[in-house]
C-alpha cells in the first residue's frame, strides 16, 4: 500500500484502509505475469478494499456527514490507454465498512504493462470540516497501484480465427486448417503461415481460447497439436532444400522452426534418417511423434 | 470489424527509408507500394487487412495529398486542414484495435511499403528517422490516426499542430479520452464564443493547471459533467492568469449526498467494554458523564482559568471521547461562548473576549506543543487552589475520582 503524494490537505494514516488483493473471474490472486491473457480476452479483476470511514473523517477533520468513494482504475503501458470502473458510494455509512469493486480490462485496448489502480476519494467534506481538510470533490485520499505484465516472452503459433463458410478453399463445417508453403522456407513464422480455426465453431474457439477452462481444451488442443506438427514434419521431409541443409534458416523462418521441431522431437536421429523412415515406415514415424507429443497422455 | 495489418521490423524499415527517401518524388511514387520486405502478422488474429484495402488507402491519401499541393516543394497547404482530414481518413480506412495500432512495425509497414511518398513530401527527405519508422508521436500516419482514436469526432481540422501536441504528448491527458476531448471541446467552444486572441498560450496554460490537479484528484470518480465544470475551471483560471488577474481554479464541492453503493456494507464491530459498563443503560451513561451544559461548563471553566481549552484538556477531566468533545466545542461556537483558533494539532478554543489577545500566536505550532503540555497541570493547579470552589469542573473531577 502507499499514500498518496504530499497533498495540500490532510490524508487519513496508513492502517484506516485496508486492501485485499486483485482477483481474477475464478476467484484467484492476479499474477504478476497474467501467463493467458492476449488481445482477444477481456480480463474481469475484483478486490475488496475496507475503510473505516469514522476515523477517516475524523482524521481528515472533516465533518461528520462527510462521505468517500472508491474508485478503480485500469492503465496499458502499450497503448497508453486508461478506463475506469463507475465508482462505489459509501452514502452516510458509519464505522468500518466493506466494498467490492470490479474492473473489466478489454484486450483490444490494453498491452504491455497493465496497472491497477485503487483510490478512495473524496465525495463531500460535510459540515464543519477543518480549514485543512480535504473540500474538493474526487480529492484523492488514498491510492493502491498493482502492476501487472500483460504480455509474456512464450511464443504463441500464429493463429487467426475466420468463418470458413467465407473461404471457398475450405468445407465450411471443417474445423481447422494449418495455411502456410512448405516450399517456401525462408519466410517469418509470424508472416507465412497461420492456424485457421473456424470461427463459426463455437465450441472449439472456446477450448482453444487462452487460458480456457474447458474440460476439453486439453483433448482438443492435444488433437490440434498433432496434427499441425504431423503436417509440418512430412512438410519438411518431403522439401529437398530443407533436406540438404536444415540448419541453414534465419531464426524466426518456417525453416528454422522446422529444423526445432524435429531435433525436438528426434534429438538424436539424422534428418536424413527421418526421410527414409517416412519412406519405408511412415506409420512408425506418426506414432513415434504422437509419442514425443504426448496425445492423451 | 478489425483489421489485422502486416508488420515490418525496424532492421527492414530503415533499409527502405535509407533506399528510397533520396529518390525524386514522382520516382519514390512509383515505386509505391514496395512489397519486397518479408513482413509478419500479430500472433492471434481476425481479419487481416487485404491489398486491395491497402491499395484504396494509398488512392484516397494520394488523392487529399495531392488537393494540398503534392508533389510541390514545402509541404501541404494548409496543414491543420490537411492533417485533420488525413487522420479521418486513417482512421476511417484502417479500423484497429488500439492494441494493434499501438504496435510500431504496424505504421512502419504502412508508411514505408505503401505511402513512404508522402511521407516525404509532408515532412522532407532529410526528416528523422522517427517519422518513417513507427514511432509513437513522430511517425507521419500514427500520431494522426490516434488523434482521431482519442478526440473521436472532434473536428481536428479547427486544432492547430501546438494545441493537439499539447494532448496527444501528455500521457496523462492522452490516456483520459473523456478528459482529452473535453479540454478540446473546450478550447474550440471558446475560440467561437470568445475570439481568444492567443488560443495557443491559453490552451498551453489551461493543460497545464489541469494537469497539476491529476495527482490530487481522481479524474475517474468525477462523472461527465463535473469533468467539463473542473476543465472549465481550468480555462477560467488560465484565462484570467494571461490578463494579468488572480488565477485561481475554483474548488468544486458535492452538491448533494450520494447513496451508498449496493456494493458497500458495513462490517459489524465489536466493542471491548469492562462489566460495569456494559451494565449501564445509555440513560445512566449520560448521567455518569453529566449533563450537555456540564460538559460545555467544563469547557468553559478551563478556558477561563488557562486562557484557552483543547480537546484533550477537557478528556483530561471528563470521561467523553474525541468526537463528543467537538460536539462540545461546535455548540459553544455556535452558542458564541468560544473561538476556534489554530489548525490540525494546533487547535484550541478561546472566550471571545481573549480572541484579540491570542490571535497573534495562534498559528506557530511549537509554542502551540509546549503550552498543550502545560495545559492539564494548569487545569489541575487552578482547581487545587480551590477558586471558585463549586464550579461544574471541580464536579466533573470529583466524580472522575
Amino acid at each position: 500500500m502507499k499514500s498518496a503524494p504530499a497533498t495540500p490537505y490532510l490524508l487519513p494514516p496508513d492502517g484506516l484502509i485496508s486492501d485485499h488483493p486483485w482477483t481474477t473471474e475464478d476467484g484467484r490472486e492476479i499474477p504478476e505475469l497474467l501467463e493467458h491473457w492476449d488481445p482477444h480476452t477481456d480480463t474481469l479483476v475484483s478486490r475488496i478494499v475496507e475503510a473505516d470511514v469514522d476515523k477517516i473523517r475524523s482524521a481528515c477533520q472533516l465533518g461528520g456527514d462527510g462521505t468517500f468513494a472508491l474508485t478503480a482504475s485500469w492503465y496499458s503501458s502499450r497503448t497508453r490507454l486508461a478506463d475506469h470502473a463507475a465508482p462505489v458510494e459509501f452514502g452516510h455509512l458509519r464505522g468500518r465498512v466493506r466494498a467490492s469493486v470490479s474492473l473489466l480490462v478489454p484486450g483490444s485496448a490494453a498491452g504491455g504493462r497493465l496497472d491497477l489502480r485503487t483510490s478512495l476519494v473524496l465525495r463531500s467534506a460535510g459540515d464543519r470540516m477543518s480549514p485543512i481538510a480535504p473540500r474538493r470533490e474526487g480529492a484523492t485520499l488514498w491510492t493502491d497501484e498493482v502492476r501487472v505484465a500483460l504480455e509474456g516472452g512464450s511464443a504463441r503459433f500464429p493463429t487467426t480465427a475466420v468463418d470458413f463458410r467465407e473461404l471457398p478453399r475450405f468445407p465450411d463445417s471443417a474445423s481447422w486448417a494449418l495455411e502456410w508453403d512448405s516450399e517456401d522456407l525462408e519466410l517469418p513464422v509470424l508472416g507465412g503461415m497461420r492456424l485457421l480455426v473456424n470461427a463459426n465453431h463455437e465450441d472449439l474457439m472456446e477450448s482453444l481460447r487462452s487460458g480456457s477452462q474447458d474440460p476439453r481444451s486439453p483433448v482438443v488442443r492435444s488433437f490440434v497439436t498433432l496434427d499441425v506438427a504431423r503436417t509440418l514434419v512430412h512438410g519438411a521431409l518431403n522439401n529437398e532444400r530443407f533436406v540438404e541443409d536444415p540448419e541453414s534458416f534465419e531464426a524466426g523462418s518456417i525453416g528454422r522452426l522446422l529444423f526445432e521441431l524435429l531435433t525436438m522431437c528426434w534429438p538424436t536421429v539424422p534428418v536424413a534418417t527421418l526421410v527414409r523412415r517416412l519412406q519405408d515406415d511412415p506409420t512408425r514415424l506418426d506414432a513415434e511423434l504422437q509419442a514425443h507429443l504426448g496425445v492423451l497422455a | 470489424v478489425s483489421l489485422v495489418i502486416p508488420r515490418l521490423d525496424r532492421a527492414k524499415a530503415h533499409e527502405l527509408v535509407d533506399e528510397h527517401r533520396q529518390t525524386p518524388l514522382a520516382e519514390l511514387s512509383a515505386r509505391m507500394p514496395d512489397l519486397r520486405p518479408a513482413v509478419t502478422y500479430a500472433e492471434l488474429s481476425a481479419e487481416r487487412v487485404s491489398r486491395a484495402q491497402l491499395a484504396e488507402l494509398r488512392r484516397s491519401v494520394l488523392e487529399l495529398a495531392r488537393e494540398h499541393g503534392m508533389p510541390d516543394d514545402g509541404g501541404p497547404r494548409d496543414l491543420s486542414n490537411y492533417e485533420g482530414r488525413l487522420a479521418a481518413l486513417l482512421h476511417r480506412a484502417l479500423p484497429m484495435d488500439p492494441h494493434e495500432a499501438a504496435q510500431e512495425e504496424v505504421w512502419s509497414y504502412l508508411t514505408c511499403c505503401w505511402l513512404l511518398d508522402v511521407a516525404v513530401w509532408r515532412f522532407r527527405r532529410d526528416a528523422p528517422m522517427e517519422r518513417f519508422i513507427g514511432h509513437l508521436n513522430r511517425n507521419a500516419f500514427r500520431r494522426l490516426w490516434w488523434r482521431r482514436e482519442i478526440l473521436g469526432d472532434l473536428d481536428l481540422t479547427l486544432l492547430g499542430e501546438d494545441e493537439l501536441v499539447n494532448i496527444m504528448e501528455r500521457p496523462t491527458l492522452f490516456s483520459n479520452r473523456r478528459l482529452a476531448r473535453d479540454i478540446a471541446r473546450e478550447l474550440l467552444d471558446r475560440v467561437q464564443r470568445d475570439g481568444v486572441p492567443d488560443r495557443m498560450r491559453l490552451m498551453r496554460e489551461a493543460t497545464k493547471r489541469i494537469l497539476r490537479l491529476t495527482p490530487f484528484v481522481a479524474m475517474s470518480s468525477l462523472d461527465d459533467a463535473q469533468l467539463r465544470l473542473l476543465v472549465s475551471d481550468g480555462f477560467d483560471a488560465a484565462s484570467a492568469g494571461l490578463a494579468g488577474q488572480p488565477s485561481v481554479m475554483a474548488t468544486r464541492v458535492a452538491r448533494a449526498a450520494r447513496e451508498a453503493s449496493p456494493e458497500v456494507v458495513g462490517i459489524p464491530t465489536l466493542s471491548v467494554v469492562t462489566a460495569s459498563e456494559a451494565s449501564l443503560s445509555t440513560t445512566e451513561r449520560a448521567d455518569r458523564l453529566g449533563s450537555f451544559d456540564e460538559l460545555a461548563e467544563a469547557a468553559l471553566d478551563i478556558a477561563r482559568r488557562t486562557g484557552r481549552v483543547t480537546n484533550g484538556a477537557l478528556r483530561e477531566v471528563v470521561p467523553i471521547t474525541s468526537e463528543e468533545g467537538r460536539e462540545v466545542f461546535r455548540e459553544l461556537m455556535e452558542r458564541g461562548q468560544l473561538v476556534r483558533r489554530g489548525v490540525k494539532r494546533g487547535t484550541h478554543y478561546v472566550l471571545p473576549d481573549a480572541q484579540i489577545a491570542s490571535s497573534d500566536a495562534a498559528v506557530s505550532p511549537e509554542p502551540e506543543r509546549a503550552a498543550r503540555e502545560e495545559e492539564s497541570t494548569q487545569i489541575v493547579a487552578a482547581v487545587a487552589r480551590g477558586r471558585p470552589s463549586d464550579t461544574a469542573l471541580r464536579r466533573l473531577l470529583q466524580r472522575r475520582r
